[in-house]
């Protein structure tokens, strides 16, 4: 993608600021830049709620597929 | 040196080069809810809120994931990317770092910000272009000018010779 093709991606496609009405639904993509650590926790805040989601950061080697 | 080692050099280097580690993201396997498009998504509900989250891939510098908020309560909820956060651990006790997400309004004025520098660039560079061209013409009429210039005096004192040689003619003829 070039520089011009990234605006409509962060206009569209990423989630942005955004109020969900009861009985609605909303999805879009999500950025971290992250380093390297083995455990990832993600805390998602909604309304009054904490939603918390672990990931496992594996390294990856040419060939190790 | 041997032509063996000739060969056998380069082709270690070039494999050595080639090796680079990088990283990727998975999900527990306790913690899967579903698969789509193999992206394992986890699922959780508080108080008819649902949230879905998967990891989808890694792009330029950052981690991408997609995520589904659905709400079935009786209240509108508001969701920010900008509060969002990841805590990484060392292992289940031992913080190593926190991150927020990364903003989009604050990605959207970064991009804008390029652009702005990316197209006052591009009209740089045509305005010195135009004015290399313009000196480039400029030079090759002022090197016109200077050949005529040259024939022109050329042919200006081949004529004066000519009535020179005429005049002292008419001269010598009077003086005879």
């Amino acid at each position: 993608m070039n520089l011009y093709d990234w605006v409509p991606y962060w206009q569209e496609s990423v989630i942005r600021k955004t109020t969900i009405f009861p009985g609605h639904y909303h999805s879009g993509d999500l950025h971290f830049n992250l380093n390297y650590a083995p455990l990832i926790k993600i805390t998602v805040p909604v309304g009054e709620h904490l939603f918390k989601f672990t990931f496992l950061m594996k390294k990856m080697l040419p060939y190790s597929y | 040196m041997n032509w063996k080692l000739i060969v056998f050099i380069p082709l270690l280097f070039s494999y050595c080069v080639g090796v680079y580690k990088t990283y990727t993201l998975e999900t527990p396997a306790e913690n899967v809810a579903y698969w789509n498009q193999g992206t394992a998504f986890q699922l959780q509900t508080i108080d008819s809120v649902t949230v879905e989250l998967g990891y989808i891939k890694r792009m330029e510098h950052s981690y991408v994931f997609s995520i589904t908020v659905s709400n079935g309560s009786e209240q509108a909820v508001y969701i920010d990317p900008s509060i969002l956060y990841a805590h990484l651990y060392k292992n289940d006790s031992l913080l190593m770092d926190f991150v927020g997400a990364i903003n989009p309004e604050n990605k959207l004025l970064e991009l804008d910000t390029r652009i702005k520098q990316e197209k006052a660039r591009i009209t740089r560079n045509a305005a010195f272009s135009v004015l290399g061209s313009v000196a480039g013409l400029a030079a090759d009429f002022a090197i016109k000018d200077t050949e005529e210039n040259v024939d022109k005096k050329e042919a200006l004192r081949s004529a004066n010779k000519t009535l020179g040689a005429i005049h002292a003619h008419n001269i010598s003829d009077a003086e005879v």
